[in-house]
């Protein structure tokens, strides 16, 4: 059975009021949701509450789902709504727009380091450090290299998603590249 | 120096939906400039330091939270939805039975359900019910009657004649003293009232008179 035959049965099981057709959809995607919102909030409790609001939506939307479509696309479109009003309406002191960005290359304070295991320490600060270099965008980029650099998203996608053209979209992602190559440079991390 | 197309190249790099001779005009490009060179690898780095991110655990929480409430506000939800409908449903019930004339009658037999005009039989039925009670109603009012006269008769006989020689004329006779003894009795009825009238007014007439004499003294 094909991944999408099987998700789309899991969805139909789940509709039907399997429990356990909706608990192997979500292990199957919560990690990836947890993370996008990790990266996208910068802070695990934003991230945790971005994930259920995601589930939640996906699951009272389930009988909405078309088996057109794969349902990982159809659940990150979910999670990018999801985002967006998280962003502009919960915390609004989360989003920064392009104009507040403009010369802004002072990177923001490293985080504090807790007591863990050595790898998840490691792991924890490679992406303390990654989740900072996106702090320094703007809204608008940082959920354009989410869905382009993460998600392998197609530029194509992106403009129907985020309901602009494709070169606008092309243009910010080049501008994000060169703002986030200048701050790892100042960071001397390249 | 900045080339022109150096967005144009660094952002082809990321975009897969290009075609294969369109990437390979932009390799061609690359390495023929400096500028682009740069960028390029600039955005390769960028790239690898982004996806070095490593996905962190899921903290615990509740997967299946979502699915009993909702369940229950389906389940709230077809319930209301059904109740909705029922207003319409008696609505289209109603006019169904109208159209077709449904009547519901109780019998003696029991409870009937008749579609279409109503029968003949049980108009029939009503005739015959009406008539059969008219018939009970004179049937009863005529025993009333004839035991009325015979009361009667039986009282006058006793009266007049204990004999067998019973006849009509000695009942008029009866009858006929009878009226006139009634009309003496209202004649003598009036007559007093008369009187009493009379003696009404002359005690009235006295009174005035001694008031009279009584205002002159």
């Amino acid at each position: 059975m094909s991944l999408k035959a099987e998700e789309d049965h899991l969805v139909a099981e789940a509709l039907k009021g399997a429990p356990y057709a909706w608990e192997s959809l979500v292990r199957r995607y919560e990690g990836r949701v947890y993370n996008f919102g990790l990266r996208l909030t910068g802070s695990e409790s934003d991230a945790l509450d971005l994930m259920q609001e995601v589930f939640i939506g996906v699951y009272r939307n389930l009988h909405r789902f078309r088996s057109e479509s794969m349902f990982s696309t159809w659940l990150f479109r979910i999670a990018h709504n999801k985002a967006i009003d998280l962003m502009r309406k919960n915390k609004p002191h989360l989003e920064r727009s392009l104009s507040d960005m403009e010369g802004d290359d002072v990177l923001p304070p490293p985080l504090v380091e807790e007591e863990q295991p050595l790898e998840q320490l490691i792991s924890k600060q490679q992406n303390a450090k990654i989740r900072t270099f996106l702090d320094s965008l703007s809204w608008e980029q940082k959920l354009l290299v989410e869905l382009k650099v993460f998600q392998s998203h197609t530029f194509e996608d992106i403009a129907e998603l985020e309901n602009i053209s494709i070169n606008t979209v092309k243009t910010r992602f080049y501008t994000a590249l060169r703002k986030l190559k200048k701050l790892l440079e100042s960071s001397h991390d390249l | 120096m900045t080339c022109e197309r150096s967005s144009e190249i660094v952002v082809g790099l990321f975009d897969d939906q290009i075609g294969k001779s369109e990437r390979a005009e932009f390799e061609v490009h690359v390495q023929g400039c400096a500028d682009c060179q740069a960028q390029v690898d600039d955005a390769r780095l960028v790239q690898a330091r982004l996806i070095a991110w490593q996905d962190e655990p899921v903290p615990s929480w509740r997967r299946s939270a979502m699915v009993v409430p909702q369940q229950e506000s389906v389940a709230w939800q077809q319930r209301l939805a059904f109740w909705r409908w029922a207003p319409l449903a008696c609505s289209f019930l109603l006019a169904v039975g109208v159209i077709l004339n449904v009547e519901f009658r109780s019998t003696t037999e029991g409870f009937v359900v008749a579609f279409g005009q109503s029968t003949g039989v049980s108009r029939e039925e009503v005739r015959e019910q009406l008539t059969a009670l008219a018939t009970s109603f004179e049937s009863r009012r005529e025993e009333e009657s004839l035991r009325m006269i015979e009361t009667v008769l039986g009282n006058v006989m006793r009266q007049y004649d204990d004999n067998n020689s019973r006849n009509l004329e000695q009942v008029i006779e009866y009858f006929d003293l009878q009226r006139q003894q009634d009309l003496q009795l209202l004649q003598s009825g009036y007559q007093q009232l008369a009187d009493s009238d009379y003696d009404t007014i002359r005690s009235v007439q006295q009174l005035a008179s001694y008031v009279q004499y009584q205002g002159l003294q």
